[in-house]
């Protein structure tokens, strides 16, 4: 005892002990059992204890002092809000077999049991008064506000005749599917490529299309994964602590490395919860991140605190040289002091110009940064990316800060995202659709990051098309998008959209102008599939229909969703097979055989099979963990609703290639290897770029460095790139490489006594129109004043809670100021999450928590007005009643559209007017002319350098990119 | 730190249901019955028990140890000052230590925890312990006490300016009240068991049931003679054991400190009360024993 040396030495008894001790509680939660069940305040086992599960029991707090014991049933889902998926855990009364309440579920390997507001306000959202129950048709013209309830049967008729027919006629792209949450990996996009079909239409070019971009030019993968909690620097062009993607997943993990010391930059031109906890926070000048960003870039350069071998090893330097400096000969040294140049501009005191932060603190911050080495982690996701023209570019200057440090990839650093993914191999893989719809990806756009959703409306107008059937699918553009009130002109009229089938749980400013609103279900009444990048690591969760699975346990097993959700609201994955054998009954358009039963051919698959399939052929590592825990894979997922497949993936480019790959391989002059072996199929189908073979139609699978076949990147030269030879090849010579772009609302822009507006952020408990009848959530926050400096508010005469009035050039609106320190002078703000509203006279639901407001419209030129404020909806639907009327206004009206010309990102931020409200004006008041919205939707159009007459090849655009639903090779031919 | 969150979760508030991780410690688990007897009844596993002057559980020592997680922006667990609280969190400091820039950091909160928290209390009560424990349990208390052992020996300074000092036991107090103060090892320097006063109580034929306050009241009053003088051989005994745990430095000396203060005014109690005349002894006995 007295002789610790030996005790604690190598080999000594307690460093043995602790191995052992360490050892038994791998092996423990590797069968998937909590090692120290109980309530451990530190080891999260706060928890429920699984094994537990089946019974547990709680006092019924309602029933106090009276100690009334309540049994439930813990079952896992998954959180629909936001695109976190974090997960949780149900409580389902043994006796009502109704949803107590939600909390986290401990085994979601993304959240570990921990929710933000949103996870446990689920509660609402399945009880909430005012949803939809059943299939509604409209009863009167579209808007009317009048609705008959119809049966599924009829619904799934209507819509199946008029898809047949849209088929059957060769008009494919008549059909489209507009998303905003996927929820799930590949579903939709599977279903429509079984209908041949290109009409998948996202939201993400109002969302995250700036930010992938610049991710994707560089490494092929589209998105970051930051290991946050390794890290020892974390820099962030977002609110993550708050409202990041992915949110809580992420925000525990940095909350995790700062309380080991590591140290927090956020730049954001407001006062966020994230700035707040920032130990350097920079409110620059809107849109001039990327300044800042290369100013330290280059100041890493200058003083060679890089990782020149990885740079050496990974970056296309060699490419770049060849392509712009013809004059130098193709040397790494050579490149340095190219790179010297390239950015020597690019000085401390260029980027205080631009964004007014002081020189000295952009050093300050630069040495930081240089001093994190290969534990910086980076994330931007919507904000400056979202807001700016050009900001693609500041994702993609914020790349090169880890690219020059080496900090790719390694532990603390910034992975790419799909490595840190898994989505499993499903049970059918239609063929890609063989058709291009210009509507989503016009010739204009050919490098647009995602859909051109936003445009569809302006599309229409110019006569470039026809929609037969739209769906909306959890998803309200006419209040999510800009220029809303172009999106209601168009859902308007039956000659551009003939029939628009509304898939919702909710109502919405976009449900009320449908045809037709087929109920879905919320987080705990539908089934999903998902796997997202959070940490380093892979894992699926598993989103359940919890009362389905809650009487299955009890014996009473159930196959249709419809059965345990209330009314008659279905899920997704169900309607979408039921619908795709009704529109091909006898199987001759080639699209029924991608809903049968591989158990029973012939038949109809099930959701159950479906993803039985899944757990059992695709899931490295769960049929086993299933089988040690006495569960087939499905049970197993129905029961712990997640599964971890591996951590600590690593530097994957570094992987050496299969010897396979390697039998008859080419090493082209720039090290790219091309194999003549076929793609051997692998369990993870997340989507890859597709970089193209070499000239003897040999795959790219890899790249020679210093002599080893790695696995690199998947960009067309198989490294990091630095210099883009597709955007060059594309119409942008002059952006191929990490540049700086001035924004739109650039002071230089802006009109006298214009501002820049930044209406990109979020509060922390609202997600978009999703948590809009979260009844709990919207008590918390449910109003969006103006933030306004105090210098700007005395020069304009305004306090908080004056009326203001904010004019774009398309139209108006009026709302409340807030006064505050925590915006930038010369720059205000607005969050988007608020304003919504209900037409008088629409007699879908109550909706409570809606201002109901008056429409008109005269010619192009629209208005609403508030008439009432939230605050009808009685006690007893979630608690006391609703004591606010104030919603907020709805400002995503009066914003135009400004397609940014190179990723298709809606470029946010606004060169505003501010000044006092007019005597005549109240609160609420939005006027919009659509006219001059279509001009100015023109004005950004003429930015555009089209795919034809430069694109490469005659394609649409660069086959390598992703494209969420990618369509064949010969669709991408300009024809 | 595997080993101190193991030591942790077989004491902790739920009965342990993971037979591998005892076994790996060499420790048969206590039952249900022998959990209630040892940390509920006999010596409740809790740093506000034997630092704060009332000896009873909570109060300002639980706060100051709320307080350490409050700082390090931990979940304040329901019994921050528990032993298994205090391990676990030992453990995540140990962790942290283990990896990562901060590594002086958790290094300087690690030895604060185990010098302001765990080494003015732990290793007398483990001593305490180890008399009452079921043999099967034994090894559980010699791991902890060789940790113990280690973390002082890992650490550069230590905290002992922080040790409680509260006055001494007032005997002119009630009975029930003097009971009570030589139950607190911060007033008496006394660590008296249950199974301790029971088996004095046993020896002086008397009745041995209820708590340790009413089993020393009664042999109090009802043989405070025999008592004081078991009591004042018990603290000799005590002072002379502490030298053992010469290794706490100037916890072991503040400790044996007390215990000699205790000795010292238990042989003044059997002398005759407060350094009084053999008359005036008497005379308190007997007022305190018609109590």
């Amino acid at each position: 005892m007295d002789d610790r040396s030996r005790e604690t030495g190598p080999g000594g008894r307690l460093p043995e002990l602790e191995s052992r001790l360490r050892a038994l509680r791998v092996e423990c939660e590797a069968r998937g059992e909590t090692f120290y069940p109980g309530p451990s305040q530190l080891q999260l086992a706060a928890f429920p204890p699984k094994e537990r599960w089946d019974d547990w029991i709680e006092l019924d707090s309602k029933a106090w002092p009276r100690r009334l014991e309540r049994h439930h049933r813990l079952i896992p889902t998954t959180c629909f809000n936001c695109e976190s998926a974090c997960g949780l855990l149900a409580y389902v009364d043994a006796e009502t077999q109704q949803v107590r309440k939600f909390e986290g579920n401990p085994l979601s390997p993304g959240s570990r049991g921990r929710n933000c507001a949103k996870g446990p306000a689920t509660l609402n959202q399945i009880q909430d008064p005012d949803r939809i129950l059943w299939p509604l048709r409209r009863a009167g013209g579209r808007g009317e506000g009048r609705w008959e309830r119809i049966s599924w049967e009829e619904a799934l008729d209507t819509v199946a005749a008029r898809i047949r027919r849209a088929l059957s006629e060769g008009r494919n792209n008549e059909i489209m599917y507009h998303v905003g949450r996927p929820g799930e990996d590949g579903f939709t996009e599977r279903m429509l490529a079984a209908w041949n079909v290109d009409g998948h239409n996202s939201h993400t070019n109002i969302c995250s299309s700036g930010g992938r971009a610049g991710f994707q030019f560089w490494m092929g993968f589209d998105r970051p994964s930051p290991d946050f909690a390794r890290a020892e620097v974390i820099l962030l062009i977002s609110a993550h602590l708050e409202s990041g993607h992915y949110f809580n997943p992420h925000a525990q993990r940095i909350v995790e490395a700062r309380a080991r010391g590591a140290r927090l930059i956020v730049l954001d031109v407001r006062l966020s919860n994230t700035a707040s906890q920032a130990d350097y926070w920079l409110s620059p000048y809107p849109g001039s991140e990327a300044a800042i960003l290369l100013a330290i870039a280059a100041h890493l350069i200058a003083e060679r605190r890089i990782d020149q071998d990885f740079i050496r090893r990974w970056w296309n330097w060699e490419e770049y040289l060849r392509e712009c400096r013809s004059d130098l000969p193709v040397t790494f040294e050579s490149f340095l002091i190219a790179l010297d140049q390239l950015y020597r501009d690019y000085s401390f005191d260029f980027a205080a110009r631009e964004s007014g932060i002081s020189a000295e603190r952009l050093r300050e911050v630069a040495e930081v940064i240089a001093g994190a080495g290969h534990r910086l982690a980076a994330h931007i996701w919507r904000s400056a990316a979202a807001g700016n023209l050009g900001g693609w570019q500041i994702s993609r200057a914020l790349v090169l800060l880890p690219a020059l440090l080496g900090a790719i990839a390694t532990e603390g650093g910034t992975y790419p995202n799909t490595w840190n993914k898994f989505v499993p191999r499903p049970i059918h893989e239609p063929p890609h659709p063989t058709s291009w719809n210009a509507l989503t990806y016009p010739l204009e756009y050919p490098l647009g990051q995602n859909e051109m959703s936003f445009l569809l409306p302006h599309f229409l107008k110019e006569g470039r098309g026809r929609i037969d059937t739209y769906f909306s699918r959890v998803y309200n553009p006419v209040w999510t998008n800009p220029d809303g009130f172009s999106w209601i002109e168009m859902l308007s009229d039956p000659e551009q959209v003939g029939l628009h089938v509304a898939l919702t749980p909710t109502w919405s400013e976009t449900a009320y102008l449908a045809d037709l609103i087929l109920p879905m279900g919320h987080a705990s009444e539908r089934h999903d599939l998902f796997s997202y990048e959070q940490y380093d690591g892979q894992w699926i969760g598993f989103r359940q229909p919890v009362l389905r699975e809650a009487r299955r346990r009890a014996g009473e097993p159930v196959s249709d969703t419809r059965s345990v959700n209330p009314g008659e609201v279905w899920e997704e994955n169900e309607f979408w097979i039921e619908l795709s054998w009704r529109i091909d009954p006898d199987g001759s358009l080639g699209i029924r055989r991608w809903f049968e039963s591989k158990v029973q051919p012939g038949q109809k698959l099930s959701v159950d099979e479906y993803y039985a399939y899944i757990f059992e052929h695709s899931v490295p590592g769960l049929p086993e963990a299933a089988a040690a825990a006495g569960l087939s894979p499905l049970d197993y997922m129905r029961r712990y609703g997640s599964f971890e497949i591996c951590r600590d993936v690593g530097p994957l480019h570094e992987r050496p290639l299969d010897p396979e790959d390697l039998e008859g391989a080419v090493v082209a002059p720039d090290g790219r290897i091309y194999s003549p072996a076929a793609r051997r199929p692998s369990p993870n189908a997340a989507p890859l770029p597709a970089p193209g073979p070499d000239a003897a139609g040999r795959r790219a699978v890899g790249v020679q460095v210093d002599g080893r076949a790695c696995l690199g990147f998947p960009t067309p030269s198989g490294r990091l790139e630095f210099y883009s030879k597709t955007l060059a090849e594309w119409g942008w010579p002059e952006q191929a490489v990490p540049g700086y772009l001035r924004s739109h609302v650039h002071p230089d822009k802006l009109k006298p006594g214009e501002m820049p507006l930044i209406p990109t952020f979020r509060v922390p408990v609202q997600i978009h129109t999703r948590s809009a009848n979260a009844k709990w959530l919207d008590e918390i926050a449910h109003t969006n004043p103006l933030w306004i400096h105090p210098s700007d508010a005395a020069r304009l005469g305004l306090r908080t809670g004056s009326l203001v009035r904010v004019e774009t050039p398309i139209g108006h609106m009026v709302l409340k100021a807030w006064v505050t320190e925590g915006i930038r002078p010369g720059v205000v703000a607005c969050s988007h999450h608020m304003g919504r509203w209900r037409p008088a006279g629409e007699t879908g639901g109550s909706n409570a928590l809606m201002a109901t407001v008056e429409r008109s419209q005269e010619g192009p030129l629209h208005r609403l007005s508030r008439l009432a404020g939230a605050g009808r909806r009685p006690s007893g639907s979630g608690g006391a009643p609703v004591w606010w009327s104030d919603v907020g206004v709805h400002q995503n009206l009066i914003f135009p559209v400004h397609p940014d010309p190179i990723s298709g990102m809606h470029c946010w931020h606004q060169a505003v007017s501010v000044r006092a409200a007019d005597p005549g004006d109240r609160y609420g008041d939005i006027a919009v002319d659509t006219e001059r919205a279509h001009q100015i939707y023109l004005e950004w159009l003429a930015l555009t350098r089209p795919a034809t007459p430069q694109s490469p090849g005659g394609l649409r655009r660069p086959y390598w990119l992703l494209r969420p639903l990618r369509p064949s090779r010969d669709a991408y031919r300009v024809s | 730190m595997e080993l101190y969150r193991a030591l942790a979760y077989l004491i902790g508030p739920a009965a342990p249901s993971r037979p591998e991780l005892a076994a790996a410690l060499g420790v048969i688990p206590l039952t249900a019955e022998q959990r209630t007897a040892l940390f509920d009844l006999d010596l409740p596993p809790y740093a506000s028990r034997y630092l704060s002057p009332s000896g009873e559980i909570g109060g300002e020592l639980r706060q100051r140890a709320a307080g350490f997680f409050q700082v390090l922006d931990l979940p304040i667990p329901p019994e921050p000052d528990h032993l298994a609280s205090l391990l676990d969190l030992l453990a995540w400091l140990a962790d942290g230590e283990a990896v990562g820039r901060q590594r002086q950091t958790f290094r300087h909160l690690r030895e604060t925890l185990v010098w302001e928290h765990l080494l003015p209390w732990v290793p007398l009560y483990l001593s305490t312990l180890v008399r009452v424990v079921p043999g099967g349990f034994r090894p559980w208390c010699a791991e902890l006490s060789d940790a113990m052992l280690g973390e002082a020996k890992m650490s550069v300074f230590c905290r002992a300016e922080v040790l409680p000092v509260y006055p001494p036991v007032d005997w002119e107090a009630s009975l029930q009240a003097v009971a009570s103060q030589l139950l607190s090892p911060a007033r008496s320097g006394l660590w008296l068991t249950r199974q301790l006063l029971i088996d004095l109580s046993r020896s002086e034929g008397l009745p041995a049931f209820g708590g340790r306050v009413s089993l020393l009241a009664g042999l109090l009053r009802a043989a405070p003679l025999p008592t004081l003088q078991a009591l004042s051989e018990l603290a000799g005994e005590w002072s002379a054991e502490l030298r053992h745990l010469s290794w706490l430095g100037p916890i072991a000396e503040h400790w044996q400190g007390l215990a000699d203060r205790g000795r010292a005014q238990l042989l003044r109690a059997v002398r005759g009360g407060p350094a009084g005349p053999p008359k005036e002894r008497r005379e308190w006995l007997r007022r305190r024993t018609a109590e």
